[in-house]
């Protein structure tokens, strides 16, 4: 249940209706939440990774609580479909976030879908995973020779403009 | 030379059983068994171990003082609370839960002497902030009648809490559709007496109900209660079933944890409480 | 036999719950097994007619057709009749009775007047809520017909004392 959510989801609607009904939904939920403890990446419409996103986190912050928890153990017996998972979650992801309070997820735009719906798409990744980064960073181009010659340009022509203030002030 | 090992012996024990009264006198000032009296030892201070202060004392902060989840601003709860603690001063409202047995003084300018006193068991807490209630229910010549008092309201004299105990559920709604021996109460009632550093105890009565219908469907997964022994068929029951939401325990978005809040709120109240 | 009962109960949860048609029914119930079983069921109606039998629960607040709870020792309200006594009119503005409210009892097939003293909608906080809707029996001139009150009636009746006098007069309990 968000309660700082986009006006756009006001109005004592907290969360968003998916699939066939609040079982599906959250079966819905259930299976991205795996993949993305599988995949550390994944690609869904923008409406269903957004309220995953949530749900991930809330998993991991159980998760850090160790595998010892009763509640933390059934809170991913439930989350993770697939068995195996269970131990990434514990042993790989837990201690990875130990240090972080939380925001443990990134989530980007991405274009729509080309199917027929065209849906509006994003792609959601844990922090930290090991593919490349998604924004890459701006290449520093200001040691281009165009660069160069436009900054040689600018500080000239403010060379030039410089000595005609002063004699100007006095007047 | 046995004698005097047997006393040592027994000294140390003594002290063990951390000084009773009567061997706390005669252990100084024996003499020995060969006649000298012996050098005077000061006995071994008595070290008094107060049960009731080793347990830390039960910490109790009225639910009214928790915040409800919402997008309200908090400083209308701050405010409120103020409010709460300057009646808390001049009033005493004491510690009490759903299943305790309350008596409740009220001015009302109707009744005989201009104060009506009503006995019950408190049923619901209801409310958060200023405007908490709370409802008491008795069966008073047959007539099952319950009374939803304001915690804060200034017509009420005086709280009473005759019986301190918890029931295996947080609302006991359904002792309207029960039998209506399990609601009916003395009106004057002794207070019953309990230690103050006690736990709270547990009533695991489970109640019988009268014939269907009832004013809910008590026996659906949603009201969750412990507290009634049903005796419904055994199919009744199966169907009942399947209103269960077994994926809502799951749903982490839902849970609403005031630890963080309590332990501020406590800290905030006990001090000004304090002052 | 229990297709009748079906039939019965799927009419009875299709009209309101004010709506009671317990009489009947259970009369063409006793008939039917009268005749099927060859029985003589007087026994068994009569406490079957003074259980009341009901599907639906009791309303809240009283209004028109409401069931209501008959609590003085009045001969008329005491004695079992098939049919429960049933409000047919609220003499107010707004047609929903509350402690206090005169109404229009159908009981035992006359028309009497009555004086809510008690019902199951809670009403503003610090006031007692009964179980049951109560009503005292009154005559057109505002006299109780019975001589006394036994259930608990809310104090909240006296602040209008110089109109019910008379009923508050008759009144052992009050709350």
């Amino acid at each position: 249940m968000r309660l700082s959510l986009p006006a756009a989801i006001s109005h004592g609607r907290v969360f968003r209706r998916l699939g066939l009904g609040p079982r599906s939904r959250i079966d819905l939920l259930r299976n991205l939440v795996t993949a993305l403890v599988r995949h550390e990446r994944i690609e869904a419409p923008w409406a269903r990774a957004d309220e995953m996103r949530g749900y991930a986190e809330k998993l991991i912050d159980y998760a850090k609580l160790g595998d010892t928890n009763e509640r933390a153990m059934r809170m991913a017996d439930f989350w993770l479909t697939e068995k195996d998972l269970i131990h990434k979650l514990f042993k790989v992801l837990a201690p990875r976030f130990q240090p972080h309070p939380g925001n443990y997820t990134r989530m980007l735009h991405i274009p729509n879908r080309d199917g027929l719906d065209r849906a509006k798409m994003a792609v959601i990744e844990l922090k930290g995973n090991p593919f490349p980064p998604l924004i890459r960073k701006r290449r520093d181009s200001e040691k281009t020779l165009l660069n160069q010659l436009l900054k040689g340009y600018r500080e000239d022509m403010q060379q030039a403009a410089a000595p005609q203030a002063p004699e100007g002030t006095p007047v | 030379m046995a004698a005097a090992c047997e006393r040592l012996f027994r000294r140390s024990a003594l002290v063990r059983v951390a000084w009773r009264g009567r061997c706390f006198s005669s252990s100084g000032y024996r003499t020995d068994s060969d006649g000298k009296p012996a050098k005077f030892q000061p006995p071994p201070k008595p070290v008094i171990v107060d049960k009731q202060k080793l347990q830390e004392e039960r910490r109790f902060l009225s639910p009214e003082f928790i915040p409800p989840r919402g997008r309200k601003d908090p400083f209308k709860y701050y405010m409120e609370r103020k409010d709460m603690i300057q009646r808390r001063k001049v009033f005493n409202i004491p510690e009490f839960y759903v299943g305790s047995i309350l008596a409740v003084t009220t001015a009302d300018p109707y009744a005989n002497n201009k104060t009506n006193r009503f006995v019950g068991i408190c049923i619901q807490r209801g409310g958060k902030g200023l405007g908490a209630t709370f409802v008491l229910r008795n069966v008073i010549e047959g007539q099952g009648v319950e009374i939803r008092y304001e915690l804060y309201n200034p017509r009420i004299q005086s709280i009473e809490v005759l019986k301190l105990e918890k029931r295996l559920d947080d609302n006991l709604m359904y002792l309207r559709d029960a039998l209506p021996e399990y609601s009916t109460f003395d009106m004057n009632m002794k207070p019953v007496s309990r230690l103050a550093h006690e736990e709270i105890p547990v009533n695991k009565l489970q109640v019988r109900m009268k014939p269907k219908p009832w004013s809910k469907r008590w026996e659906r997964p949603q009201f969750n209660i412990k507290g009634i022994k049903f005796e419904l068929p055994e199919e009744k029951m199966k169907e009942a079933q399947k209103w269960s939401k077994p994926w809502l325990e799951f749903d982490m978005l839902r849970e609403y944890d005031t630890s963080k809040i309590e332990e501020k709120i406590w800290k905030e109240v006990s001090e000004e409480l304090k002052k | 036999m229990r297709v009748l009962q079906s039939v019965c109960f799927r009419i009875h949860v299709e009209l309101s719950c004010r709506i009671r048609l317990v009489g009947w029914i259970t009369r063409i119930q006793m008939a039917l097994l009268n005749r099927r079983l060859g029985l003589p069921l007087t026994h068994l109606s009569s406490t079957v007619i003074q259980r009341h039998l009901s599907i639906t629960g009791a309303c809240q607040a009283i209004q028109k057709l409401t069931r209501v709870r008959v609590v003085d020792n009045s001969a008329l309200g005491n004695t079992p009749y098939h049919r429960p006594p049933k409000c047919i009119h609220v003499y107010n503005k707004t047609g929903v009775g509350k402690v206090g409210d005169k109404i229009l009892l159908a009981i035992k097939g006359e028309k009497k007047k009555a004086l809510i003293v008690g019902h199951k909608m809670p009403g503003p906080t610090m006031t007692p809520r009964f179980d049951s809707n109560n009503v005292v029996l009154i005559d057109d001139n505002g006299n109780p017909l019975g001589t006394r009150i036994k259930t608990p009636i809310p104090y909240s009746l006296r602040q209008r004392e110089g109109e019910f006098s008379k009923v508050l007069a008759i009144a052992h309990n009050f709350v």
